[in-house]
């Protein structure tokens, strides 16, 4: 049960590939996560903006 | 997101480009951005495609207003915190992911409740030892 609930907590994309994202911000600009392979990324997911 | 604020310098320092992703919609994105003085783009994934991919789905009512998750927001309202009416889905979950500079995830995070985050200080361990 513990294994099982670290592994949810934890996903299941570590390791792996990033999702290659392509997504527009609020003033238009798209942003890719080929744009900056040379830094490292955090993506912070909201929950909704209240 | 506070927290993250927080060590705004030290993550320009280690050269993390930091990107917000919501699903709400353009108009409440910009109010967010204006209120709060975000100081890092903000991503519109309104078909929530990514936070699919990443595992992010909808809580269960009982994740989201169970009495731990109540208590931490009206702490939060004591504190002076202005809570505004949300976006049109209280349940969407959220979640971190940091990804290295050769495009490999090393931190997956998924929320379990609406306070629910990885300590900042363990993603900028993660970074700093590799710098």
């Amino acid at each position: 049960m513990h294994a099982n609930v670290q592994m949810e907590r934890q996903g299941n994309r570590l390791g792996t590939a990033a999702f290659a994202f392509e997504l527009p911000d609020t003033g238009g600009v798209v942003h890719r996560l080929s744009d900056n392979t040379d830094h490292w990324q955090l993506l912070v997911f909201h929950r909704h903006l209240g | 997101m506070l927290q993250l604020r927080q060590v705004e310098s030290e993550i320009n320092t280690l050269g993390i480009k930091v990107f917000v992703v919501t699903f709400d919609a353009d108009i409440l994105a910009v109010n967010y951005i204006e209120q709060t003085k975000l100081p890092w783009p903000l991503l519109l994934d309104s078909s929530r495609s990514l936070y699919r991919w990443y595992g992010m789905e909808r809580g269960t009512w009982w994740q989201i207003l169970n009495p731990i998750a109540i208590w931490k927001y009206m702490k939060l309202v004591f504190k002076g915190r202005k809570v505004g009416k949300p976006g049109d889905d209280y349940r969407q979950l959220g979640g971190d992911v940091l990804i290295d500079p050769d495009g490999v995830v090393q931190l997956h995070h998924i929320s379990t409740s609406p306070h629910d985050r990885p300590a900042v200080n363990a993603i900028l361990k993660r970074v700093r030892s590799d710098v």
